[in-house]
């Protein structure tokens, strides 16, 4: 095949099922794990900090195991909305072979980020309350 | 969707401009075409060199100019290391030590390191990405001449004795006004100044070439790997950056005018600089690797004769550690008596970003297992690339366990490690990028021969240096000391270290001998001397890069495109002409890849030259307090800017121009495709990161110092003043918008009348609250929670009075017929400006008045 033979089709190729969507959001799209990652990590870090600010070391234990259990179902919730992202996204890709690097790079950065935002609840597990 | 000459399509609306009529450029594949071509991109003759804003130009200066300072900081780590050969010595005073290992570490770092791989990205991703520019080059030109211009001068303070002298991470109260009372840090904060307008020029054009400008068909995921590093890479100096621009502007603040950001008497906070510059700091590291590793990505496939293995997983590492790497900064600072969870937290996140850096390693590995390797001397350096920093990468895992960081803090160990990974990271890949690029610049090979005595002194003269300073540093010899006591057991360790940072520098010595030999009698390189897959070995060394500009369907294009060559030179591409007669790059889709625009590109001009040589003098003055100089120069910069912007907007003809290959495309585009758009997006992402880290660090002091708030006796804020000055600037927001709006229906009056109720409101809106703050007895200078209140309410007055400017400067415009129903890019810009400044300001107005409230 020559170098010049190109047509329209190959041009088009990265079209998304949901090409109405704004190009700057398409573009971020596969990184949407991580961003779900950074909020998850500032919500879980500056969440501890400041509660422990306010006077959550000094608080009775129902009060420290409410506010770790929120902090779990927050790490819960970032992780379904990763994973259930990441899942949406192969459904709509599986069948399209030219968004194969897409969806693999979706699939891939939602993994890390989904690992990342679990890691960060063990430090606050182990790590006794406002130590 | 495809323009072709036979159906030109869709236009913008809107009546045709005075004196422009439908064109449509008819284009020349043939002598003639080229002939146009190589008329517009001629480089100027002689000392008009300045002039250029070609970006392979600028990045050939780039590369020198970043190398020239490596050098000057290496003399500098040289006289250190013969200061420290033996113990006693009086080679060099202590004051002067300061200066040097300030400088060194300064220099390194922001002079050489930031700046040459960005430059490796300025002067390659044209090329790589097949186009013949990216969109701004006279931004690249001015952040190039205010780096070299600027990093001289700072440079240059060593000879007059006021070189920083308080580390190159600078931490305060050591900095402050109290203990650093002369101007040495101030050349620091400078000469950072510098820094980071050339980081975020580089920043913008980077994101905005790579999203924007490549060739046609090139879709994200066929994009050279070293674009998807670059692109990580200039995400991350525009969220980073940022917030060392805070830190810096603040301990000025604090120097200059006495607000007490970083003193504790006051209620300010030294910790507060360490979070902002390690928040920056941390992906700073990355900010130096990425491109390294992107560079290494390019090269390996070549040298290992296979494809890279696992294209889209290096991809997904560099976005994962462009990320992470953010999460990490803490890690600078477990001696600083954080609460244990903080240390466990960053500790955690530490670990984290070892499986994106696994990822690359094995990806690289398993290329180079995958092919047949052929070792030349780039293939040498990649693998002491891999070998350094894998043993930098060890003791960074051993330095990332809390209890082993406390043991070596601010000893040798550490210099060891960072040397290990910073070198290994990123000097080697660049020596392995100078060894392989050089024939696409010079034409000429470089000597396999040197290149190998190079090499081996270099690996040898690194490892037996730096190696011996992990075992001095676990004896306990602190970091920056510039003499020891002879009876410790430091004597041979150092001097192992200080003969052997002599054999190093025998193997720059080498490259440079070599550099300058193959000038002359460098063997010729040929097209594609390596027999390389990517586009770069396509262009000629033109000053246009392409005789046209190819469709591309590969990942790997030289190899696997056939013809490719043949149809390149014979103009068979797209724009093998110079249609506008004028310098022209295709703008595509950032992930399609489609045609959509031509560009016209700046040719040489002063401006940028100007505009940079006026901000160094003007900021160098200031800082030397040279009061009549400083604003002389400002004003000359002033001007220079004024007119640049002015420049911007151009008429352009309102037809279609053949983009060659069948196809025309428009010259001009108002809304989100163009480039000047992306360019202002790029531009507010990195301002939004300053404003958070100024926000950040009023959050911080109060966290520092819980307890009543406002502390300093000044009142509590109500909330009648901050809603009235939120509608107001919401007024003026709506009023942009709905000029925009007028303009579309060609109601020139009423866009007119729309733009300066904004302007009046928005310069209303700052006045009151300058006297809402000071009704509040809130002092800037008395308690670092009136500073911070300040800064923050202050950077969004000034955001609005520059928003009361772009009103009157498009209302200006419109009435010169500049703007019109379909010449609109300017007001759409200066709408971007507001649709941040807008939202931004009612949401730190909130949290001023808000917040006291919320705690109490």
């Amino acid at each position: 095949m020559s170098s010049l033979e190109l047509d329209d089709g190959e041009l088009d190729d990265e079209v998304e099922p949901h090409s109405r969507t704004g190009t700057l959001r398409r573009l971020l799209d596969p990184a949407f794990g991580h961003f779900v990652w950074a909020v998850h990590f500032l919500a879980v870090y500056v969440g501890a900090a400041v509660a422990c600010v306010l006077g959550l070391g000094a608080a009775g234990e129902g009060t420290r195991t409410t506010f770790l259990a929120v902090l779990v179902a927050l790490t819960v919730v970032a992780t379904a909305v990763v994973v259930g992202h990441a899942v949406w996204r192969h459904r709509q890709y599986r069948d399209l072979p030219d968004q194969r690097f897409r969806m693999v790079l979706t699939i891939g950065n939602s993994g890390i980020a989904t690992v990342g935002i679990v890691w960060q609840l063990f430090p606050i597990l182990l790590v006794p309350v406002c130590a | 969707m495809t323009l072709t000459l036979d159906s030109p399509g869709p236009q913008p609306t809107g009546e045709l401009a005075p004196r422009v009529a439908p064109v449509l450029f008819p284009q020349s594949s043939g002598r003639d075409g080229l002939e146009r071509l190589e008329a517009v991109w001629a480089l100027p003759k002689r000392f008009a060199f300045v002039t250029e804003v070609n970006n392979t130009h600028l990045g050939v200066l780039y590369i020198a100019t970043g190398f020239l300072f490596f050098l000057g900081a290496g003399v500098l780590s040289l006289l250190m290391r013969i200061q420290l050969a033996y113990p006693g010595l009086a080679f060099l005073d202590a004051g002067t030590y300061n200066q040097f290992f300030t400088m060194h570490g300064t220099v390194m770092m922001f002079l050489f390191a930031v700046p040459i791989v960005e430059a490796f990205g300025v002067l390659l991703l044209p090329a790589l990405l097949g186009t013949r520019d990216m969109p701004f080059p006279r931004l690249s030109a001015l952040g190039y001449w205010c780096y070299a211009l600027g990093g001289t001068l700072v440079f240059a303070s060593l000879f007059f004795n006021i070189a920083p002298d308080g580390g190159w991470f600078m931490y305060p109260p050591l900095t402050g006004p109290k203990y650093s009372p002369g101007i040495n840090t101030d050349v620091w904060v400078l000469g950072l100044g510098f820094v980071e307008i050339a980081a975020v020029a580089a920043a913008v054009e980077l994101v905005v070439g790579i999203l924007k400008t490549r060739a046609p068909g090139m879709t994200l995921g066929r994009m050279p790997i070293l674009a998807w590093y670059m692109l990580v890479t200039a995400g991350m100096i525009m969220i980073g950056m940022p917030a060392v621009i805070a830190a810096d502007i603040l301990l000025e603040l604090e120097r200059a005018f006495g607000m007490p950001f970083y003193d504790a008497t006051k209620g300010g906070d030294p910790l507060l600089w360490q979070h902002l510059f390690w928040l920056f700091g941390h992906p700073e590291v990355y900010i130096i690797f990425l491109p390294a590793a992107g560079m290494v990505s390019m090269m390996l496939p070549t040298f290992a004769r296979a494809k890279l293995v696992g294209y889209t997983w290096l991809a997904l590492a560099a976005i994962s550690i462009g990320f992470l790497s953010f999460g990490l900064w803490v890690h600078h600072m477990y001696a600083t008596g954080l609460p244990v969870l903080s240390l466990a937290f960053f500790s955690a996140a530490s670990s984290a970003i070892a499986i994106p850096m696994g990822i690359q390693v094995f990806a690289w590995i398993a290329t180079l297992w995958d092919g047949k390797p052929v070792l030349r001397v780039p293939l040498l350096f990649i693998l002491g690339f891999l070998f350094i920093f894998t043993v930098g990468g060890l003791t960074g895992v051993m330095v990332a366990a809390v209890p082993y960081d406390w043991q070596v803090h601010d000893t040798y160990f550490v210099v060891a490690h960072f040397h290990y990974v910073l070198i290994g990271g990123m000097v080697f890949p660049v020596f392995a990028a100078l060894y392989y690029w050089t024939p696409l610049v010079t034409g000429r090979m470089l000597s396999e021969r040197l290149g190998r005595w190079a090499f081996w002194l270099m690996f040898v003269g690194f490892n037996a240096a730096f190696f011996p300073m992990h075992i001095t540093g676990l004896r306990g010899m602190p970091r920056r000391v510039y003499t020891f006591p002879d009876d410790v057991g430091w004597n041979w360790l150092n001097l192992i270290s200080s003969v052997f940072s002599f054999v190093f520098a025998a193997g720059v010595l080498v490259f440079l001998i070599d550099f300058i030999r193959h000038r002359r009698s460098g063997p010729e390189a040929g097209y594609n001397p390596w027999d390389a897959p990517s586009l770069e070995w396509l262009s000629h060394g033109a000053d246009y890069g392409f005789r046209s500009i190819m469709p591309i369907r590969s990942r790997y294009p030289v190899w696997e495109q056939e013809g490719l060559k043949e149809d390149e030179i014979g103009g068979r591409g797209f724009l093998p002409d110079a249609p506008t007669r004028e310098r022209e790059a295709l703008v595509t889709g950032p992930i399609t890849g489609e045609p959509e625009q031509i560009i016209r590109l700046p040719g040489p001009g002063w401006t940028a030259f100007l505009a940079a040589a006026a901000t160094a003098i003007a900021l160098a003055a200031g800082t030397l307090k040279i009061t009549a100089i400083a604003l002389a120069a400002g004003a000359v910069a002033a001007g220079a800017y004024l007119y640049w912007l002015w420049s911007m907007d151009r008429l352009a003809p309102r037809g279609l121009a053949d983009a060659g290959r069948g196809v025309a495309l428009p010259l001009y585009t108002n809304g989100s495709r163009s480039v000047g758009w992306w360019g202002m997006v790029v531009l507010l992402i990195s301002d939004a990161a300053v404003v958070a880290s100024f926000a950040f660090a009023y959050l911080f002091l109060w966290t520092a110092r819980p307890g009543s708030w406002p502390p300093d006796g000044s009142q509590i804020p109500g909330f009648l003043a901050p809603v009235l000055l939120s509608a107001a600037v919401i007024a003026a927001f709506i009023l942009f918008e709905t000029a925009d709006r007028m303009n579309q229906r060609e109601r020139r009056r009423d866009t007119t009348l729309c733009l300066g109720a904004s302007a009046v409101l928005a310069i209303g809106a700052a006045v009151a609250g300058w006297f809402w703050l000071r009704g509040l007895g809130i002092d800037p200078t008395r308690h670092s929670y009136g500073a911070a209140v300040w800064t923050l309410v202050g950077t969004m007055g000034l955001h609005l009075v520059m928003g009361a400017g772009m009103a009157l400067w498009c209302t200006v415009r419109l009435h010169l017929g500049m703007i019109n129903s379909w010449r609109c890019l300017t007001l759409r810009i200066c709408l971007l400006w507001w649709r941040f400044t807008a939202p931004v300001t009612v949401l730190v107005l909130l949290m001023i008045a808000g917040f006291p409230h919320v705690i109490s």
